[in-house]
């Protein structure tokens, strides 16, 4: 029994270390102290590239700013109207619901620059300005199905007679939604809107041929430093990124384990 | 819930139009390839904000462009430009507005891609050149057709470029640049097709990393790089091939779909200066097009072979130039080649 | 009986916005996208001439075209194949651990996910170069006398696309494991069964519905993935989604690349199809 313990231990952590090895190099490197743009070999540790983070006001910060609220709004309404689609579609058996829920899955099947390529035309052909609208609508658009299916996968296992029971205590089918059912699929809509939200914040194909003038996310701005080469401050950015992340979930963790002791004292 | 969907269209319909405010305008070119220090120094002086959209490549560029994307400012490669002003999509500069453009090299004016000047402003070009470690190589290499070598193979680096790549066979045959020869076409893609053994890497932007950390012995790079290249590593070769030489400008153009074409004649005029020049030669690595910056390069820039083309091989300098239909031929060709 | 027609009428508001959402721009745009397929292309080189054609589709007959096809398909089954084996054991020992492990575990595995895709293949690139870290490291222990070629080879590649969709094998894998009811796995070993022949008689079959999901979530977006062949295999192949940039962008020819899409969104779909037939639920390809 101790043998396989150690076995799966050992297992988990040796996966757990090549996921993270390459994010590890971006790291370490983000502490380079070259400063040449084309060659990356370390000679040194500095923080130069933070610092120039700090006085960056411009570009990738910005960026990233410009990138964090596109994922924000485009989460938003795709959590909205696919929760929406989830729970009407599961309450009655509508004919076009395959039909519904195949197409909107269907951006994430063919390659995203073809998606592009359709979404440019058909904007430049009605006349929409591209610009953070056009960008908006792209995002929601293959944001809904990540969304739609979780919700959906969530609300399947649910006792459909829990909200029938809120109705016949005489709550209205509004309140019956919203103290009931919207309880029970929360954690699907929140996993649903992570996946959402990390799709958004990478996506340069799409969002490249659908923004305008004056509107540059962070991928975009990654992507196109091809030619002149990618900036170790994108490093440092990432990093920085990263840390951000798990210092929001450890102090989530924190607290909800707070929350379960003060609850364990008080019963 | 409906105050903040509210909330939402209202700041989604806001958003662009604040970037179309006055004094302000927007360039459209490759991330990085204007310095941060020029940029922030013509709005210091001139008061006009500077928004920078970012492209990864020419073709994406004219998709764009194509659409109806408002832009001011766009960089762009000499065939691509040449495409937009065929299509109408570019202004006529107005020199009147222009005082500094006396100062630009007669050389790299009304060549083939702008042939009355009325449109473009060069700003960087370049040839791309054979860059080896004469350690690892046997003899010494002139041209394209030392590529074929058996000695080299699996140890090369090529551009990931149809264009420039089959363009290089069709030199080594004595064919040129852009012909629309079928037959000619033929015989390079042949000729090529025997070179993929010998090849290792097809790249763009990070060829010259390969050939520094040591994995392939001779790559095909463009200035900047030949120029990186030698300078972390003085004992590499740099050769411009004896075939001919291929030649590219890149250069500034106002889209006719700019609103503010004033502005923008003002950025062009500020990037001739000589001393705005020579800082953004040393920046991009690639050769300078203004006369009058000339005296100002950095001397370090001098030493480079690949910043230094001799007379003799800039006269048999071609552009890639835009062949319409047969893109997709030269495609095809590249495609299969690739494949194998 | 009345509550039943309240709660039906209801829902047709509900589902509107998306049903809205969806035909209006994915309908629309894919509609486009089919017209397109369909349509010659402008022999000037710019935009489409609205002639019907089917040279679009015959062209992509051509053997070379063929190959590129292969080629995605080769390199997506390879890719399921890998992340599947590296995948699912991870899954299994994850589900096995402390339940106040697992939570933690999950973490990990999803965070990864927050960082720029095309910052962690440059991490890849930079770790795995001639001069990089890997390198040096070996060379200075004595392991090796030369730098080992890494980049630029099909297994760096094969690495970047495992590395890249392994949580998604790794996420239904799991998620199947735990629901699992293991009173079973003890009763087969109580009666004597090898822990081998337990896993292949009942635990595989039981978590059947996590592989399969695993399989169609790796194996549907490799076949569109194209950038990891550029970053870490110097370009040395070629795939769909590089074939369909280049006619997009390079050759402009939209109706071509118009019609390897709708092929590409045809075979995904009957993978999707297949899967569906063989019993797999869209519960099990939600395992966010």
């Amino acid at each position: 029994m101790k043998q396989r313990k150690i076995l799966s231990s050992a297992y988990l952590v040796l996966v757990l270390l090549l996921m993270y090895l390459p994010i590890l190099v971006v790291a370490v490197f983000s502490l380079n102290a070259n400063t040449s743009r084309f060659t990356y070999n370390f000679t040194g540790f500095s923080l130069q590239y933070y610092e120039g983070l700090m006085k960056d006001t411009k570009g990738l910060v910005a960026a990233l700013l410009q990138s964090l609220e596109l994922a924000l709004y485009s989460c938003l309404i795709s959590a909205v109207v696919g929760t929406l689609g989830a729970v009407g579609m599961a309450r009655r058996k509508f004919r076009f619901s395959g039909a519904i829920e195949g197409i909107s899955m269907l951006p994430a099947m063919i390659p995203e620059i073809i998606l592009a390529m359709g979404f440019l035309s058909i904007f430049a052909a009605v006349g929409v300005p591209f610009g953070m609208l056009t960008l908006l609508i792209a995002h929601v658009t293959f944001c809904i199905p990540y969304i739609f299916i979780v919700v959906r996968g969530r609300l399947a296992g649910l006792d459909p007679e829990l909200p029938s029971a809120a109705r016949d205590l005489g709550a209205s089918p509004v309140r019956a939604f919203f103290d009931v059912t919207l309880p029970l699929i929360l954690p699907g809509i929140f996993s649903g809107t992570l996946l959402a939200f990390a799709m958004s914040m990478d996506d340069f194909v799409i969002s490249f041929f659908v923004t305008g003038p004056g509107t540059t996310t962070l991928p975009i701005k990654i992507y196109s430093s091809v030619r002149m080469g990618v900036s170790l401050q994108v490093n440092a950015l990432s990093t920085m990124m990263l840390a951000t992340v798990f210092l929001v979930i450890a102090v989530f963790r924190l607290v909800r384990q707070n929350k379960q002791h003060k609850g364990r004292s008080q019963t | 819930m409906k105050t903040l969907l509210a909330w939402m269209l209202m700041l989604a319909l806001l958003i662009p139009g604040a970037a179309l405010a006055e004094g302000n305008i927007t360039i459209f070119t490759w991330e990085g390839y204007f310095s941060d220090e020029i940029l922030q120094q013509f709005t210091d002086e001139t008061g006009i904000a500077v928004n920078f959209s970012p492209f990864a490549s020419n073709d994406e560029m004219l998709v764009k462009l194509r659409a109806g994307g408002k832009y001011d400012i766009v960089l762009a490669s000499d065939y691509a430009l040449s495409i937009l002003r065929t299509e109408g999509l570019l202004t006529a500069l107005d020199k009147a507005l222009l005082p500094n453009y006396a100062n630009l090299n007669p050389a790299y004016l009304n060549q083939v891609f702008d042939p009355d000047g009325a449109y473009a402003i060069p700003y960087a070009a370049g040839s791309p050149m054979i860059v080896y470690d004469p350690s690892k190589v046997e003899g010494e290499i002139t041209g394209f057709a030392d590529l074929w070598d058996e000695q080299f193979v699996d140890s090369l680096a090529l551009i990931n470029d149809a264009r420039v790549m089959i363009g290089a066979t069709l030199k080594s045959l004595g064919y040129s640049y852009n012909t629309t020869d079928q037959a000619q076409l033929d015989e390079a893609a042949e000729k090529l097709k025997s070179l993929r053994p010998n090849v290792r890497v097809f790249d763009y932007d990070a060829t010259y990393q390969y050939l520094l950390s040591g994995e392939v012995k001779v790559a095909y790079l463009f200035t900047p790089y030949a120029a990186i290249a030698q300078q972390t590593n003085p004992e590499l070769k740099c050769v411009f091939p004896a075939e001919g030489i291929g030649f590219g400008i890149d250069a500034m153009v106002i889209p006719a779909s700019s609103e503010n074409a004033e502005a923008a004649h003002k950025f062009l005029d500020f990037m001739m200066r000589p001393e705005i020049a020579a800082q953004s030669a040393a920046w991009t690595l690639y050769l300078n097009p203004n006369a009058a910056a000339d005296p100002l390069i950095p001397e370090e820039l001098k030493g480079y072979d690949a910043l230094n083309i001799p007379e003799d091989k800039l006269a048999t300098k071609e552009f890639v130039e835009d062949v319409g239909e047969f893109e997709a031929v030269y495609q095809d060709i590249w495609t299969e080649f690739q494949m194998q | 009986m009345r509550k039943k027609r309240r709660e039906g009428s209801g829902a047709i508001w509900l589902v509107a916005p998306m049903a809205i959402w969806t035909i209006l721009f994915v309908g629309v745009t894919l509609g486009y996208i089919v017209w397109l397929s369909f349509m010659t292309r402008n022999p000037d080189g710019l935009g489409v001439i609205p002639k019907f054609t089917l040279d679009n589709y015959l062209k992509i007959l051509n053997p070379s075209y063929g190959k590129v096809l292969l080629n995605s398909l080769k390199l997506a089954a390879l890719t399921t194949g890998v992340c599947l084996l590296i995948g699912y054991p991870f899954g299994y020992f994850m589900a096995r651990a402390k339940k106040s492990r697992r939570s933690a575990l999950m973490m990990l595995v999803i965070v990864p996910f927050w960082t720029n895709a095309l910052v962690r293949v440059y991490g890849w690139r930079m770790l795995l170069m001639g001069d990089g870290p890997l390198n040096s490291l070996l060379l200075s222990i004595g392991a090796i006398q030369e730098p080992l070629k890494l980049l630029n080879t099909f297994g760096a590649v094969l690495l970047g696309m495992v590395y890249a969709l392994l949580p998604f094998v790794i996420l239904p894998a799991y998620s199947s494991i735990e629901k699992m009811d293991w009173a079973l796995v003890e009763a087969s070993r109580d009666m004597g069964a090898s822990p081998a022949r337990t896993f292949f008689s009942i635990t595989l079959p039981m978590t059947a519905p996590g592989l399969l999901a695993g399989c169609v979530l790796t194996f549907v977006p490799s076949i569109g993935l194209f950038f990891m062949s550029d970053l870490l295999g110097g370009a040395n192949e070629v795939f769909l989604g590089n074939l369909i940039n280049t006619q997009l962008l390079k050759s402009r020819d939209w109706p071509f690349a118009a019609a390897l899409s709708v092929v590409l969104m045809l075979l995904t779909s009957s993978i999707l199809w297949v899967y569906r037939r063989a019993g797999g639920k869209s519960s099990d390809i939600a395992v966010f």
